[in-house]
């Protein structure tokens, strides 16, 4: 990587980005790694993209971090908070205080707070003329996002979608909510293969995460794949923290 | 129809994708128990009741095949085919020329079946057989909190924290492990331990993930 000036970096991520899109990649760490992206360019900690599900409802498919404090409170974002006012109305939501936000959403108000969040910057992701999902930034000081971070950011959750689109080919329209059903489906692997290195190796759930990406990783494997490979036993658990459990004591 | 009216709009929309997008006439979509007990989610006309209610009835069907190996089974002539004959009879008398059925999963977790009827036989495109998939893998959640709402396992307006529903995932993942059995199984033996005790699978999940419930010390 070249310098650290935020334009470099700025420019390095859609390197990046471009590279993933030209050959096999998993959606769920694209979409996780084009939120850690903002937290390293703008004024934001965290991040969420929540896609609509068929039922009609918010679902959180990826975040900067899966510990649960942080994805609280953005599924909580997505019942009565920004998140989903942004969804219904199709423009961005941006809370510049979020304890300003007087009796709107008390639970996203007392949650974010709790967990040091000041700001929220609710962002659409559109396909065409539908709104398929949210992008939400946190932020741990109030303000509002510079129009040059809006811009930045909104480019970055319209790069969401076509990363989410591109995972296949696709041959027709249908197809389009077929791309987004497989990412939420994903989500439903990865958090049961949680669930399986949780128990299998006492660990936290936002350690079985890190354990499930390294060793995705490591092996050249989605993590779709390697959340399959866990959940059926294919793979002993041992195994797949085996890296993780490494990496741990080389610290 | 077994469906309560404020339970039948969910179900239409969960069912809309398949009648608008497949060359189908009718649709069901069920929940089943590995014991083969069923909750009709939502049946689009009387056939798909029917057809959905045969298998009950008779103890066999293209339902059941679907669900206990997790693939889709297809039935593109109900007049020629052999492998259910009570269920085809019954079937014949539906004027169900075509039954295409679909399995319902989150995950590695099936926990129902989607059956589509159509009144004039034929093949189902290898196209049309995946858009059917991926339509079955889009509904399966929202179906499977349907079910959960009409056996009055959860709130029925939808109050239910968003969060405690990833717990129900990290849940089947330890007690797959706990039980040495797959998601499917896990998440059945989840509920029936939900039922038997008059809890909410949600509550159930959420012990598990807390660890205060280790299905390996379970004697259910």
């Amino acid at each position: 990587m070249s310098g650290t000036s935020r334009e470099d970096k700025i420019n390095d991520a859609f390197v990046a980005m471009t590279d993933a899109l030209m050959k096999d990649y998993d959606v769920v760490d694209l979409l996780s790694t084009l939120l850690t992206l903002c937290t390293e360019i703008m004024p934001v900690t965290a991040g969420g993209i929540l896609l609509v599900d068929a039922a009609g409802e918010l679902e959180l498919v990826a975040s900067t971090s899966e510990e649960a404090e942080v994805v609280e409170t953005m599924i909580i974002a997505a019942g009565a908070g920004p998140c989903i006012d942004c969804f219904t109305s199709g423009a961005p939501v941006i809370v510049a205080d979020i304890a300003e936000t007087g009796d709107e959403w008390p639970r996203f108000r007392v949650t974010a707070a709790q967990q040091g969040f000041r700001s929220s910057y609710a962002l659409p992701m559109r396909l065409r003329d539908e709104v398929v999902g949210v992008m939400n930034l946190l932020g741990t000081a109030p303000g509002e996002l510079s129009d040059r971070d809006r811009g930045i950011a909104q480019s970055l959750a319209d790069i969401a979608v076509l990363g989410i689109l591109h995972e296949r080919n696709f041959r027709r329209p249908e197809s389009i909510s077929e791309q987004l059903h497989l990412a939420l489906d994903t989500r439903i692997l990865i958090e049961q293969a949680k669930g399986v290195l949780s128990h299998g190796q006492q660990l936290t759930m936002a350690e079985s995460f890190d354990a499930l990406r390294g060793y995705a990783r490591a092996q050249g494997l989605t993590l779709r794949s390697a959340a399959q490979l866990a959940v059926r036993r294919e793979v002993s658990t041992a195994e797949i923290v085996a890296d993780f459990a490494r990496a741990a004591t080389t610290d | 129809m077994t469906s309560p009216t404020g339970m039948e709009q969910g179900g239409a929309k969960l069912a809309a994708p398949f009648l608008a997008l497949l060359p189908v006439d009718g649709v069901a979509i069920s929940i089943l128990n590995t014991d083969r007990r069923a909750a009709l989610v939502y049946a689009s006309d009387a056939t798909a009741t029917v057809l959905e209610e045969a298998h009950f009835d008779l103890g066999e069907g293209p339902v059941f095949d679907s669900f206990e190996s997790e693939t889709a089974v297809f039935v593109p002539a109900v007049a020629a085919d052999r492998r259910w004959p009570h269920f085809l009879s019954r079937a014949q008398t539906a004027n169900a020329a075509a039954v295409f059925v679909f399995p319902l999963s989150f995950g590695a977790a099936c926990v129902g079946t989607v059956l589509c009827y159509r009144a004039e036989p034929g093949e189902l495109s290898p196209a049309a057989a995946e858009l059917g998939m991926d339509l079955s893998r889009a509904v399966a959640g929202p179906a499977f909190r349907q079910a959960m709402i009409l056996a009055r396992d959860e709130e029925p307006d939808g109050s239910t924290p968003g969060e405690l529903r990833r717990e129900v995932h990290q849940a089947t993942g330890m007690v797959l492990l706990q039980l040495d059995v797959s998601a499917t199984d896990a998440v059945a033996r989840m509920r029936a331990y939900a039922f038997s005790h008059g809890v909410t699978l949600r509550e159930v999940a959420h012990d598990v993930v807390a660890r205060r419930l280790d299905f390996s010390t379970v004697n259910d």
